[in-house]
């Protein structure tokens, strides 16, 4: 089957979830072109600091040079293959493989190696290099072609929840904190993508902690994190037409944004408490009376930069999923320090990761077993297509070329679809 | 540390392995005093559950939420439901002034469906005396491989 025929406008082939020959096509089509989240400045401050992540199919090495810059190197020793780097970060001179002894400067330029008058000429061999690295504002991506539009370029419409995120800082920076937590479905990941944005499935799928969160009123008057969780698990039971009313933006390039949808409590865009009131007065102080108030009203919950990074700029986390397989998706969440905020504020951010994004969450792991339930059922040729036009009428153009969607439309899944027919037909 | 009182503490966590077993979750959780804290720590040797992600971390009405959900039998999770065996060996038991520190190695196997995990970790409980018998008022467990390269597939039933 030619993968032009898996979309045709309002249905999607249920190959494009299961076929291991889809999946390697999107590595090669998708991943090796668009830009992918590597990682944030904050994590390699100093000259030799080193992150190692993944950036599509490969593993990297994002590293602080002795000049600042950053650099972007396949963690695969030039010589015979081998993975130089095991620990997730460090501080390092210089790169030596375990294995021959190879050496590499910050910049992957080979230093030496033991014997070399056993070669016939100088060996000019370095670390592969990922053709490029660039930052947004902090936010570190790579992408392994040559050419294309830049960074800015691609994020288009969603780099405002980079800037959201920022101006929310009371110092105008964000850094990370809080390790990383990573999860894993037996699932494509193109269903985590889809799901993020999906306002139907809440009242059904998380069901069960809305009722558990109702059954504990007296949770709402407990300590702070018992708070923020209930807040949270009873903001999934919205009827429908609530879930209607939350907008979702889409922009050229697949991305989509969801607004808001908490609405008490801690949690609530507009709080009341002394905790807040304090962080307000910080953002009028950084940006004047008017624009803090346009910073905070910003009400968004999921926004989707496509294909992997989904930024909560409210919460300050940040979520990047890892294809691994047609049937094998890993998802790192990630959490950032509003600088100049207090703690009140990165605990917020550290329970809603912990509580809505943990593989214990009452939230999230109902959704992993949804993934691995939709790739279980599309592996049956009892009907190879999927059905994705709920909504489609109601799409409205927008002047700034996004389409605007009512909260229980497919418009997220038609827009991301159309995007990656995009990438796997050029 | 008298030897009646060590095997009292291990009598204990052996009732406490046991409710978790037989899914007798509401007589599980009475185990726990109301200000008791539920921990299983995302980064090995984690200091403290408030700067850094976990896997599980619990206040006794979370605790208490995750409970309610899987007696409901609502969520997609745990239908069916999951069937798990906790193992418990090597424990030592400590004096900290009124409350008491034990510690074991813990073997968790989970059945579900067609496939079956185990976990291997270190647990470790403040015990606060009641008569014969004691209250919960932490748990922590630390997984060997609590932050495995490649995540962790979703939990449902606590360690």
């Amino acid at each position: 089957m030619n993968v032009a025929d898996l979309w045709r406008a309002n249905s999607v082939h249920r190959a494009a979830y299961v076929d291991p020959g889809v999946f390697a096509l999107e590595q090669e089509r998708i991943f090796r072109r668009a830009w992918l989240y590597v990682g944030h400045e904050s994590e390699v401050p100093q000259p030799g600091d080193y992150v190692l992540r993944r950036l599509g199919p490969d593993e990297v090495l994002l590293v602080r040079g002795e000049d600042r810059s950053l650099a972007l190197l396949h963690n695969r020793c030039a010589h015979r293959g081998a993975r130089i780097v095991a620990q997730p970060a460090g501080n390092t001179r210089q790169f030596r493989c375990p294995y021959h002894a190879w050496t590499y400067d910050l910049d992957g330029r080979l230093l030496g190696m033991p014997l070399p008058e056993g070669y016939a000429e100088k060996i000019e061999l370095g670390l592969a290099r990922v053709a490029r690295v660039e930052s947004y504002r902090g936010f570190v991506f790579g992408s392994h072609a040559a050419q294309g539009p830049g960074l800015a370029e691609f994020l288009g419409g969603l780099a405002s929840a980079f800037d959201n995120m920022l101006d929310r800082a009371p110092a105008g920076t964000v850094s990370r904190f809080g390790g990383e937590l990573r999860l894993e479905y037996r699932g494509n990941w193109k269903m985590f993508m889809e799901n993020a944005v999906d306002l139907v499935h809440p009242n059904f799928v998380h069901r069960s902690s809305v009722e558990a969160a109702r059954a504990q009123p007296q949770a709402l008057a407990a300590d702070a994190m018992t708070q923020q969780g209930a807040q949270m698990f009873l903001a999934n039971g919205l009827r429908a037409p609530e879930w209607d009313k939350v907008p979702l933006h889409a922009y050229p390039g697949g991305h989509v944004y969801m607004g808001g949808f908490y609405r008490s409590g801690v949690i609530a865009p507009e709080r009341a408490d002394p905790a807040y009131e304090r962080y307000r007065a910080q953002l009028v102080e950084r940006h004047g009376a008017e624009k803090a108030a346009a910073v905070l009203a910003v009400d968004r919950f999921n926004n989707l930069v496509w294909p992997t990074v989904s930024v909560n700029s409210r919460f300050a986390a940040l979520r990047v999923v890892q294809p691994l397989a047609a049937d094998r998706t890993m998802v790192e969440v990630q959490c950032f320090r509003l600088e100049g905020a207090e703690a009140a504020m990165h605990d917020l951010t550290l329970q809603f990761v912990n509580l809505a994004a943990s593989p214990a969450s009452l939230v999230a792991s109902d959704d992993l077993e949804i993934f691995e339930r939709c790739q279980r059922g599309l592996q049956s040729a009892a009907s190879d297509w999927i059905d994705v036009h709920r909504g489609a009428l109601a799409d409205r153009g927008q002047p700034d070329g996004s389409t605007l969607g009512s909260g229980t439309s497919e418009l997220a899944i038609r827009h991301q679809f159309a995007t990656w027919l995009q990438y796997m037909t050029r | 540390m008298s030897l009646e009182r060590w095997h009292r503490v291990q009598q204990f966590l052996f009732h406490e392995a046991r409710l978790l077993d037989e899914r007798r979750l509401q007589e599980w959780l009475a185990l726990y005093a109301e200000d008791a804290e539920y921990w299983v720590p995302y980064a090995w040797e984690q200091k403290s559950p408030k700067d850094h992600v976990s896997l599980f971390y619990e206040t006794v009405t979370l605790l208490r939420m995750r409970v309610d959900r899987l007696e409901r039998e609502l969520s997609p999770l745990d239908s069916p439901p999951s069937r798990v065996n906790h193992y418990l060996s090597n424990l030592t038991v400590d004096e900290h002034g009124t409350e008491l520190e034990a510690r074991a190695y813990l073997l968790f196997a989970e059945y579900r469906r067609e496939e079956q995990r185990w976990f291997a970790g270190r647990a470790s409980w403040r015990l606060r005396p009641q008569g014969e018998s004691f209250l919960i008022g932490a748990k922590r467990v630390d997984l060997l491989n609590a932050d495995q390269d490649s995540g962790h597939l979703r939990f449902a039933v606590p360690f």
